[in-house]
């Protein structure tokens, strides 16, 4: 009897020290998530007024490096954070930075449809995010580039989820780049100017398909300005996004001087005002 | 006190847990950054003028400006007016907006992630205040996982493997036995090599099970020695083929083998004839054929890949029918110095590689055509040369496979019925080696052959005529093997055909059809001079006399078994005095006349029943009855003659004294 509580202790004792040993990267991984996480929306969540708040990229990605310096042989492990990371320096803007963690990311061990989709068009993200906020109208070189985007993320989309997060965001960055094409386009012949109303009317036909018909339906009633609906924080979110994509597109027509026939019809009648 | 025993299995518990906590950890940490949300902004987008708006505001500085002095624009109001009017570049048109109209230059700005905040603010402020709650409005869900398992069941083989792991390395402490210990070890080590938990699907584990398995088995079979030699046999000769194939093959090798259908029917094979008349060395000679099969295919399979499933499947069905032909044919099979079953086998897997159809064979099928195979070069050794005579093996597995092939009997037949059929057909060849030795295409054109020509008929008929015509076949070929000199299967498929169209006239019911044809495969095999040479016509011309009879008799004499009895005595007498009536009476309308012989030996009957005959007795007097007309004793075919009454009651006194 006594040796078999000493087995039980010994047992115990051991159990213990390796429950407590265990867990450590889960924790460490949760750790570097959560940072990550954190420092991407940091810039968008700053109150007004209130300035220093932007958490640096720097302490995640360096705290990832360690991570994976660890592990390297844990190769789904070492995949995803480093494309957590490239999406870290993307967002902010690090193009060449991004690039290189970017390349550094095997997509054969990337498992989910969010990641395998960020690491297949990579390079348009980190070029959009880098030029996206310059108000300059896009060159020659920087109009190919856009259309290699588009292209690009079309052939992404394609066989994404429908209404999945992942096509939705991407959705909604492929209709930023048309948008900022056709806004600095040439429309000085009726000829260009025809070519450049149809591109914008497909263009957010194409956006406006990614999304469900209960998104749409609630652009349509113009429930944004209705409180109190029981909505997923996300779900509202991308239906702000699609109504103020609407909203910029037809501000873009008419400052091309058009008047396009919106795609689907319910874009035409549609009334933002509040 | 705790004895050191329990101290040192309190440590090896205590470091598989650590083991097992340390994989787990990996696993979940893993598990958190591939499925977590990955908060994503979208960045604000800064559109600038488009090209009307700068020209519009580019002429209105020019035409605000023109009468100043000095002209603020200088040098650039002629560059301007160009690029306004002539060729509007909208970088050019930008810089210049961007030097007289910066505040213009700005342009708008699309801000999806303020204009969010914004909303939220006003619609959500209990949300917007939280910061924690702010983030995951960013998120983006991982999305589907395209591996096949989720965490749930790698963590799940992540225990079976640290468990594993444990096991192999501490096997002494669940069993004394040294060589149990090395067996399970073994396969407990290999398992904990195989990285379970990498698998992704439930067929990769099994695959990766098994190999671990069978592997180490193998690796450690001088450990278990197993006291069946047999058994011993087949493990080794299994090792052998493996090992003489390259290193990254020989696992998938092995799984292959055991994944395949017909190895447990083979170690029951092999069991069986442990305890029959077979020893120890034919153990050892066994081991050899089945380990040249194993080799000598695994050549065959990279010349033709599509081979390879069948052969997993089958290659236990191969060694079983040869181990049944060794106990039929005896251990001679087997021996080195004539080693005929390895020839059959490994011609047998080459014909089957190149064999279009062999996938509809079954594993009867292909037994029982082995076992027909070796029981024909046993008896005939001059078949073997190298290998078996090429063409005499294809020709007898074509014949089977092209039967099988054949749509219309697929079509009518069940796969069952069909297997039944073969499997009798196959039987009959392995007992009768004769039969196939000259005519190797004998299953197509008994079996093939009798099944085409009732592929019209209604399914669930034409299998009891099928089983009928060719069960009696088989049975008089199997009496009279030069039956198949006459051309005897010929016949065979010409009844078959014309009992089914019969049956689908309803000119005959099913159970007399199949009756009908028993008979006739059953007597015109027993007088193959008569109905085989004299005349091929005589059988057909009777049974067409008995079933027009029949069709026509009011009074229902012959219905039911009464038909196919009286067949039999009328067959039965001409087969006894056929040549006379030949002889005696005119071919062109034989039918005819026995007609008129029969209708007037039943007008008899109906008025002799219960006075002088019973109705069973009639066969036998309608029998008798043929063999007088045919010897020329009946001068007039009448019922009312005289003398036609007078041999009718003698004939009915004759039978009862017969049957008595």
């Amino acid at each position: 009897m006594r040796n078999f509580r000493g087995f039980v202790f010994c047992l115990l004792a051991v159990s213990l020290v390796s429950a407590m040993a265990g867990c450590t990267t889960k924790q460490e991984v949760a750790r570097v998530v959560a940072e990550t996480n954190a420092a991407l929306v940091s810039p968008y969540l700053e109150e007004p007024g209130k300035a220093g708040m932007t958490i640096a990229w720097k302490e995640p990605i360096e705290r990832i490096d360690r991570l994976i310096a660890q592990y390297p042989d844990e190769k789904k492990l070492v995949n995803h954070l480093r494309l957590r990371q490239a999406m870290l320096l993307t967002v902010y803007e690090q193009g060449n930075l991004a690039e290189e963690r970017w390349k550094a990311v095997d997509g054969n061990e990337l498992t989910t449809e969010r990641d395998k989709s960020l690491h297949a068009c990579w390079p348009h993200l980190v070029w959009w995010y880098k030029r996206a906020g310059i108000a300059d109208p896009l060159d020659f070189q920087e109009m190919e580039k856009a259309e290699e985007a588009l292209g690009g993320l079309d052939e992404i989309l394609a066989p994404l989820a429908p209404g999945s997060d992942t096509k939705k965001y991407l959705g909604t960055i492929r209709a930023q780049i048309a948008l900022k094409k056709a806004n600095d386009s040439d429309v000085s012949s009726s000829e260009k100017k025809a070519r450049v109303q149809e591109f914008l009317v497909d263009s957010l036909r194409s956006y406006v398909s990614v999304f469900q018909d209960k998104d749409v339906e609630w652009i349509r009633e113009n429930r944004i300005q209705r409180s109190g609906e029981l909505l997923s924080i996300s779900d509202f979110r991308y239906r702000v996004w699609l109504g103020e994509m609407i909203k910029a597109y037809r501000e873009t027509a008419s400052a091309l001087e058009m008047e396009p026939p919106w795609e689907p019809q319910w874009i035409q009648n549609l009334n933002m005002n509040p | 006190m705790l004895t050191a025993e329990a101290a040192a299995l309190a440590v090896k518990v205590g470091k598989g847990i650590v083991k097992l906590s340390r994989r787990l950890d990996l696993i979940l940490a893993e598990k958190e950054v591939v499925e977590e949300p990955l908060a994503i902004p979208v960045p604000n987008v800064k559109l600038g003028p488009t090209q009307p708006q700068m020209r519009k505001a580019l002429r209105q500085l020019l035409k605000d400006t023109e009468n100043e002095s000095p002209d603020p624009l200088g040098e650039d109001r002629k560059k301007i007016l160009e690029t306004v009017e002539e060729n509007p570049q909208n970088p050019l048109l930008f810089a210049f907006l961007k030097k007289y109209l910066p505040e213009q230059a700005l342009g708008r700005v699309l801000s999806l992630e303020g204009d969010f905040i914004t909303a939220l603010r006003e619609q959500h402020p209990e949300i917007a205040a939280d910061a924690d709650l702010r983030v995951t409005a960013f998120y983006v869900k991982a999305g589907r996982d395209f591996r096949n398992k989720d965490y749930s069941w790698r963590i799940a083989l992540t225990v079976v493997d640290v468990l594993a792991e444990f096991g192999g390395e501490n096997m002494a402490l669940f069993t004394r036995d040294e060589r149990v210990q090395k067996i399970v070890g073994a396969i407990l080590q290999r398992f904990g090599e195989a990285d379970l938990q990498k698998t992704d699907s439930t067929r990769e584990l099994l695959r990766t099970a098994l190999a671990s398995s069978l592997n180490a088995v193998f690796e450690v079979r001088e450990a278990y020695n197993p006291e069946n030699q047999w058994i011993k046999a087949l493990l080794d000769a299994l090792a052998t083929a493996r090992d003489a194939l390259p290193e990254e093959e020989r696992e998938d090798f092995l799984v292959g083998l055991f994944h395949g259908k017909g190895y447990p029917p083979l170690v029951s094979a092999v069991l069986e004839v442990a305890a029959g008349r077979l020893d120890e060395d034919d153990a050892v000679n066994f081991k050899d054929v089945a380990a040249d099969l194993l080799q000598e295919t695994a050549v065959m399979i990279k010349a033709n890949p599509t081979f390879e499933d069948f052969f997993e499947d089958h290659w236990g069905d191969l060694l079983r029918a040869g181990l049944r032909s060794v106990e039929a044919h005896g251990p001679g099979l087997l021996r080195r110095e004539s080693p005929l079953l390895k020839k059959v086998l490994i011609s047998v897997a080459g014909e089957l590689a190149t064999e279009p159809d062999h996938k509809l064979l079954s594993t009867d099928a292909l037994v029982g055509m082995v076992e027909a195979a070796v029981g024909a070069v046993a008896a005939n050794p001059e078949l073997v040369k190298e290998k078996v005579d090429e063409k005499w093996l294809a020709e007898l597995m074509g014949s089977v496979a092209e039967t099988l092939a054949r749509k219309g009997i697929r079509n009518t037949f069940t796969r069952q019925g069909l297997e039944n059929l073969l499997r009798d057909t196959l039987a009959t060849f392995a007992r009768h080696p004769e039969l196939i030795v000259e005519e190797p295409g004998l299953a197509r054109e008994l079996l093939g052959d009798v099944l085409e020509s009732l592929s019209r008929v209604e399914s669930f008929v034409a299998e009891d005529l099928a089983t009928a015509a060719v069960g009696g076949a088989l049975s008089a070929l199997a009496d009279n093997p030069s039956l198949v000199k006459f051309r005897y299967p010929e016949l065979v498929v010409l009844f078959a055909g014309k009992i089914g169209s019969l049956v689908k006239e309803k000119k005959l019911t099913r159970v007399q059809g199949s009756e009908v044809l028993a008979v006739v495969t059953s007597v015109v095999g027993e007088s193959p001079e008569v109905f085989l040479q004299i005349e091929r016509d005589l059988a057909n011309w009777a049974v067409d006399a008995v079933i027009e009879v029949s069709h026509g008799n009011e009074s229902g004499l012959l219905a039911g078994a009464t038909l196919a009895r009286v067949l039999r005595n009328v067959l039965s007498a001409l087969a006894q005095s056929g040549k006379a009536a030949l002889k005696s009476h005119p071919t062109e309308d034989l039918t005819g006349h026995l007609m008129s012989l029969l209708n007037a030996g039943l007008a008899r009957t109906e008025k002799e029943l219960g006075n002088l005959i019973h109705l069973p007795i009639l066969p036998v007097i309608l029998g008798d009855l043929v063999v007088s007309w045919a010897r020329g004793e009946i001068a007039v075919v009448d019922p009312e003659d005289d003398n036609f009454r007078r041999l009718f009651s003698q004939l009915a006194m004759r039978a009862y004294g017969r049957e008595t």
